[in-house]
């Protein structure tokens, strides 16, 4: 069963974002995503980080598919369990196979996201023995719940095997054991209109606007194929829950917070870093596609066009309606929006009256970077050792100067020249 | 400049097999970059590098900067560049590379190196033994060519901290040649152990038990049991 994300999609044009089953969802490739959870693992150490990544995914993953198999009029648990398997895959986080009852059961996984592209990054390099599907785990666990029509938190699920040690394939074991108490909180679409404020132009709209066009037409037929992932512009990409971030990295600012308050300026150099990251590897591997070349043109190098290029992807991906306030090449990049996934979530969710992220001050310096370190001519390879390049001859610097999290009207960034 | 940042500029030159960044005046390594062994100890090198371009200057004088000399040394070609009053840029290029191509190559990397290296004095971090403790009775080069008397390093450390100060150095430059996403390592270290970035900048401070948990984070970050160090 293949199935068509636009039937449960909903866009909110004016802000640049989009729902699937009433859920926030963002584009973001493995790059991003194995860095992001390797954050979270290093601020709380493996097992615990597992924990709070799990939860996270348990709790986004509940409230999504609550709202998937209402829309879709599933009723039965196969129904439920088919359909839940089926977006898994559209999303290009592999396959699931969910063997569950209503007490639990083996839920089977292939070419899973994380694991999946953990090995393709890193299993040359590195061992590893703690399982990295934390995602599909809480998924399983949601999924099963919500197609017995049980309570949020009542089955428990944890990953037995996983392909990066070696492991042919991925299992995850869902039981009767409740879960940490958990309240499948989240945004939704009506929150969100009700709590944005109006969206503003920024410069070059003439030419962000229909590239924005151009990449949500294409990426809107984007979708896992038969494995259930998604192989596009050099990387592995996911159509993942934004609250899924959000609640993990807002759990983990909790815990660090509280118990380890030396390593919050870590914490939060390297959200600002998988920001970066992803600037790099999913804005860059776009920009330097061939789907680019046909559909604007092979970049010449010019960094007006790099940074309108970047301004589109952002928005195209879901991350909010960011726009250039003011560009002056070679020196100074200053960035707003109305509000990203990250500063939507914080302020309607985690009221903690601060941001849990780094999308829109990391990838500031990584279009930065993109629009001025990088040769667009001839074709560039996107890669490790060029982003390490980047990172260590970066002569860019951000600040935050307006925080919708925070309360302010906007979120806004400066970036300049050190 | 750290080693790794240095290892990351050089790296990418893909036809150079190691490269250098020895102090003129004493012949003392700074840096050093290697893809795989050398037949001879890079301090070796150094200071015999230091002594030619001495003798060279001697002999015909420098505008600086400029390229020193260029030979076929062990299979390799070398050449060996003045890139500031007291640094020289020591380059081991795969013998297959044409002059033009390695010239080119330099010319990009200088004006980096440059631009990272600081003025005046070099520390000299790279040039340290492994296992065997620095005794006076070890075999000391021909005097002509003896580091000169350095002001720098201060006698105020007990050994035991010196020892100390250069283990946690070494596991730190260790660190920054392995992790993966090397630039994110010290924010890595930093978030799993909890202490400050600052004080990680300045590995010679460290507490016994903060080295102990800084190894442990190492050893985490490389996904290994114990480290070769």
């Amino acid at each position: 069963m293949k199935y068509d994300l636009d039937l449960a999609r909903l866009h909110l044009a004016e802000h640049q974002m989009d729902f699937l089953a009433g859920s926030p969802v963002v584009g973001h490739c493995h790059h991003f995503n194995l860095f992001w959870d390797q954050t979270m693992d290093d601020a709380l150490g493996e097992d615990a980080g597992r924990r709070v990544r799990t939860a996270a995914a348990h709790k986004s993953s509940y409230k999504f598919l609550r709202g998937l198999v209402d829309a879709a009029g599933a009723v039965s648990p196969v129904e439920r369990l088919h359909l839940a398997g089926a977006v898994f895959s559209a999303m290009g986080h592999g396959k699931l196979h969910l063997a569950v009852g209503r007490s639990g059961g083996l839920v089977r996984g292939e070419q899973l996201h994380y694991g999946f592209g953990w090995r393709e990054k890193y299993g040359k390099t590195l061992t590893r023995s703690s399982p990295a599907d934390a995602f599909a785990t809480g998924f399983s666990a949601a999924a099963t719940e919500v197609a017995y029509n049980l309570d949020p938190g009542s089955r428990s699920a944890h990953e037995e095997r996983c392909v990066v040690d070696g492991s042919a394939g991925c299992s995850i074991r869902v039981s009767a054991t409740a879960s940490d108490p958990m309240i499948p909180l989240g945004v939704d679409p009506e929150s969100a209109r009700d709590v944005l404020p109006p969206s503003f132009h920024g410069q070059y709209e003439d030419r962000i606007a229909p590239m924005v066009s151009g990449l949500r037409e294409f990426l809107g037929s984007v979708s896992g194929d038969e494995r259930g992932v998604i192989e596009a512009f050099g990387v592995l990409v996911t159509v993942h829950l934004a609250d899924y971030y959000n609640h993990a990295a807002h759990d983990v600012l909790d815990e660090i917070a509280r118990d380890k308050p030396g390593g919050v300026e870590a914490f939060r150099g390297l959200l600002l870093e998988a920001g970066r990251s992803c600037a790099f590897h999913t804005f860059g591997g776009v920009l330097s596609s061939p789907e680019w070349e046909a559909m604007a043109g092979a970049p010449s190098g010019d960094p007006l066009e790099i940074v309108t290029g970047c301004v589109a992807l952002a928005r195209a991906l879901g991350f909010g309606r960011w726009a250039i306030e003011e560009f002056e090449p070679d020196r100074r990049l200053v960035l707003t929006s109305p509000s990203t996934y990250e500063s939507l979530f914080s302020r309607l969710v985690a009221a903690q009256g601060c941001e849990a992220g780094g999308i829109f001050v990391g990838a500031g310096i990584g279009i930065m970077q993109l629009a001025h370190g990088v040769t667009w001519q001839p074709r560039p390879s996107i890669d490790a050792p060029l982003y390490l390049q980047l990172a260590r001859t970066n002569p860019w610097h951000v600040e935050q100067e307006s925080s919708f999290a925070a309360g302010d009207v906007l979120d806004r960034i400066v970036v300049t020249r050190r | 400049m750290t080693n790794t940042d240095f290892a990351a500029l050089v790296r990418a030159v893909e036809p150079l097999r190691a490269c250098f960044i020895v102090e003129a005046s004493s012949g003392a390594l700074h840096r050093e970059f290697r893809r795989g062994p050398m037949a001879v100890e890079p301090e070796l090198i150094a200071r015999a590098v230091a002594g030619l371009a001495r003798a060279q200057t001697d002999i015909v004088g420098l505008a600086e900067p400029a390229t020193l000399t260029t030979l076929e040394w062990a299979g390799v070609t070398v050449i060996v560049r003045s890139v500031s009053a007291n640094a020289l840029v020591v380059f081991f290029f795969k013998p297959e590379t044409t002059l033009g191509i390695a010239r080119m190559h330099i010319t990009n990397l200088v004006d980096q190196l440059d631009a990272m290296l600081p003025s005046g004095r070099l520390a000299t971090t790279m040039a340290m033994p492994t296992v065997a403790p620095p005794a006076p009775a070890a075999p000391e080069p021909e005097p002509a060519l003896a580091p000169e008397p350095s002001p720098e390093p201060e006698p105020s450390s007990t050994p035991a901290r010196a020892s100390g100060a250069s283990r946690a150095e070494k596991l730190l430059d260790y660190l920054d040649e392995h992790a993966p996403d090397t630039h994110a390592a010290l924010l890595r270290v930093s978030l799993q152990t909890g202490l400050p970035l600052s004080l990680l900048k300045t590995p010679g401070r460290l507490s016994g038990e903060e080295f102990d948990q800084v190894t442990a984070s190492v050893r985490r970050i490389l996904g290994v049991e114990q480290l070769p160090l």
